[in-house]
């Protein structure tokens, strides 16, 4: 049997839809169509159970090259550091003061958004921006 | 203006040990090598094609001096192509990965596993085609 191939990145989290609506803002992603059968995503949650409403989230590549992302709600907060993040790139092929500048206003169209901006961190030559999404999720600006 | 998804990064003890394992579950190669971290992929991203289109995004291994403390909050999901959950369970299995119990009810058409360093990960419904 050769390889699997095909992933998608998972969230555990409080608010699935406000945070896969905080991460296309990030990405370019989009909500996908809801599911077969229901006109709108509300009507889906409206024919939900109470306690399944809100339950889970997605966001997706319009382009479809990119993993879906997918949120689903947990009943535990965030502890510890996540173990994986991603890592968000506007920065590619720059170095320097250029790199740097791309990175800062990338972090800056990200805080009105909720973003949280942890550190820049920048040695003259290579920068990176460790930031935290709306539930405190670790990812980097490089 | 945007960002583009371009690395998961993952923190572990052995990058060299873990990118092993993943490029086998993902049919991913070694892209890239640097002193404490490990990159794998489907492809060699350019800057010119991570600027003119979304891309899939590579993993990153990163070697961390801290182990694992809790279950993680992010985790991949794996769907099989071209045969059963339950024949790529075994396979991976034979990999190093080990089934665990994040407390998902027994009823579920997904099989909770975990890496060799114990991160979480899924393997969805197969996606082969069905006779």
């Amino acid at each position: 049997m050769s390889a699997i191939k095909k992933f998608q990145v998972t969230f555990d989290c409080a608010e699935p839809e406000r945070l896969a609506r905080f991460w296309c803002e990030v990405l370019g992603y989009v909500v996908p169509p809801p599911p077969e059968g229901f006109e709108t995503w509300d009507d889906y949650k409206r024919s939900q159970p109470p306690e399944q409403r809100d339950s889970w989230f997605a966001c997706i590549d319009p382009s479809g090259v990119g993993p879906r992302l997918y949120f689903q709600r947990v009943p535990e907060g965030k502890i510890a550091k996540n173990r994986v993040h991603l890592d968000v790139r506007v920065g590619t092929g720059l170095v320097g003061k250029e790199r740097l500048a791309a990175l800062e206003a990338e972090c800056a169209r990200l805080v009105p958004l909720g973003a949280v901006h942890v550190q820049t961190l920048y040695d003259g030559n290579d920068s990176c921006i460790p930031m935290l999404d709306i539930e405190g999720n670790e990812f980097c600006i490089d | 203006m945007t960002s583009r998804f371009t690395e998961l990064a993952v923190d572990c003890h052995d990058p060299e040990r873990l990118a092993a394992f993943w490029c086998e579950v993902l049919d991913f190669k070694v892209i890239d090598r640097s002193e404490g971290k490990v990159e794998i992929g489907c492809w060699v991203p350019t800057v010119e094609d991570v600027r003119a289109r979304q891309m899939p995004p590579t993993l990153l291994f990163i070697q961390v001096p801290e182990g694992k403390s809790v279950k993680n909050r992010l985790h991949l999901d794996v769907s099989p192509i071209d045969g059963s959950t339950e024949d790529e369970v075994t396979r991976l299995l034979g990999l190093g990965a080990t089934k665990t119990d994040v407390g998902q009810s027994s009823d579920r058409n997904w099989v909770v596993m975990a890496d060799p360093e114990g991160n979480e990960f899924c393997v969805l419904r197969t996606l082969a085609p069905q006779n």
